[in-house]
């Protein structure tokens, strides 16, 4: 054996071997999600009781703004209902507030799928509530759509950005402050929209930019949130 | 039934934590012993598959088939780590019942695995009590409890007799003895006496890497006595 193929062995003997492909994760991850409709309904379960508190006053609500016949009053409530329905945001960070994460990760749904669910429930129950308040202004306070899209889904949407990506962030009892307090500004912007006028001075045009950029920008941060456990989860060969 | 450890390696910004560690991993009880920040825990996380190492495999063999998909080898995976949490509106029940759920567990099959743990870990007039009434023993009790919910083939355990008592020590020796016949059970302590009467074998751990890997009968004396020789030797 020459020096050159000695040398050769000895490096392949201590060299590390490459860790494994993403490739294989994202092909586990497809896989996992056969069992989702499982999963689902476990978190949905445990997803807690704010969930549902919140739930009951966003009836409340709904139900007084019903029964108003004050416009007025009837705006603010529908600016104040897309916060009180993006407050269970607080839960998505709630397996690092609690220590979970390493007892998720390593259960066979792992950490990356616990996330993804999350985010589901949430935004099928933000959806709805966003189309809800939409109708509502559309039909009862005869508000134009760019006048809708301005006070209430730009706002809403900015408050699901906020949320994900302070929970993304942030950890433990600053990130339940961090989207309390975007779900307080998100009640607010309305309403100075609405006093500066400027529902009247922005184009429809900007306001459609706007409002599909805040929406591209809550599938990117979305997308890191999930893919972000990726980072502790190792594939195995 | 084999796990491989393959030059397995983890290393921080100024710090190897785990070094090259390589091992055949068999059924049977597998004492992991090492001082503090000697590279046990880093260790478990990356057999779990929950911290990516820098460099090194871990491959889990099963009679004829050679790999396993990251899914399979999650189903057959029970961990139970150093410190652990639970969310505050959990009673013992609804804590081993979520576990199930996330392990893949119907339920006719995990309310009954349950029931079964709650009482092998003497938790079964607990079980319906909220968590953080729980003593430090009691939750770890449950840890264990959980991380044997799936039956699991291989069995990694962190520290698990920290908050123990006596009492609870021996019933957990000899559940874990029990466990070790047919899984490949690592356990990790600080503590010689949690693993020297149930260990197969011994791998000891120093600045992440193994500076002892061998059979207890093959040591000839105290494992007390032998760990700190052996320690004292490196030094």
């Amino acid at each position: 054996m020459t020096e050159k193929d000695l040398k050769e062995q000895l490096k392949m003997a201590y060299s590390l071997p490459e860790s494994d492909s993403r490739k294989r994760f994202i092909r586990a991850y497809q896989k996992r999600s056969l069992q989702l409709g499982t999963i689902l309904r476990i978190e949905l379960e445990f997803m807690g009781i704010r969930s549902v508190f919140a739930g009951i006053f966003l009836f409340i609500i709904l139900y007084a703004g019903y029964r108003s016949h004050n416009p007025d009053f009837t705006w603010h409530l529908s600016c104040v209902i897309p916060a009180a329905a993006l407050m269970p945001m607080t839960a998505l960070g709630r397996s690092e507030r609690y220590k979970m994460s390493e007892l998720e990760a390593a259960s066979r749904f792992s950490a990356c799928f616990v996330r993804l669910v999350r985010l589901m429930i949430l935004g099928i129950f933000s959806l709805i509530v966003l189309i809800c308040v939409c109708f509502w202004q559309a039909g009862v306070l005869q508000a134009g759509t760019g006048e809708i899209l301005l006070t209430i889904a730009i706002p809403y949407l900015i408050n699901v950005y906020g949320g994900v990506a302070i929970s993304r962030k942030w950890h433990g009892r600053e990130s339940i402050f961090g989207i309390i307090a975007v779900c307080m500004i998100s009640c607010v912007l309305p309403a100075v929209i609405r006093n500066i006028r400027l529902q009247e001075v922005m184009p429809a045009a900007a306001v459609v930019v706007i409002t599909i950029a805040v929406v591209l920008g809550i599938a990117k941060e979305c997308m890191i949130y999930v893919k972000e456990s990726e980072k502790t989860i190792w594939n195995l060969c | 039934m084999e796990l491989v450890l393959d030059r397995l390696t983890k290393q921080y910004s100024n710090k190897i934590a785990v070094d090259r560690v390589s091992a055949r991993l068999k059924p049977g009880v597998i004492g992991l012993i090492g001082a503090n920040g000697a590279g046990k825990t880093t260790l478990m996380r990356m057999i779990c598959g929950i911290l990516k190492p820098t460099g090194g495999t871990v491959t889990f063999k099963n009679g004829s088939q050679l790999d396993v998909s990251e899914e399979m080898y999650r189903d057959i995976l029970g961990y139970l780590p150093q410190d652990f949490g639970y969310y505050p509106d959990f009673r013992g029940r609804d804590f081993l019942m979520y576990m199930a759920a996330l392990k893949g567990l119907d339920k006719k099959t995990a309310k009954r695995k349950c029931d079964e743990l709650l009482k092998i870990v003497n938790l079964e007039n607990a079980a319906d009590k909220k968590i953080k009434t729980y003593s430090g023993g009691m939750k770890q009790r449950l840890g264990i409890a959980q991380a044997v919910l799936n039956d699991p083939k291989i069995l990694i355990l962190d520290e698990p007799t920290a908050g123990l008592d006596l009492k609870e020590r021996v019933r957990f020796r000899n559940l874990i003895a029990e466990l070790g016949k047919d899984s490949i059970v690592i356990l990790s302590t600080h503590i010689v006496s949690d693993v020297e009467h149930i260990a197969d074998r011994i791998l000891m751990m120093k600045d992440g890497q193994f500076i002892y890997d061998g059979e207890c009968d093959e040591i000839g004396m105290d494992l007390e006595e032998f760990y700190l020789r052996e320690f004292d030797r490196e030094v």
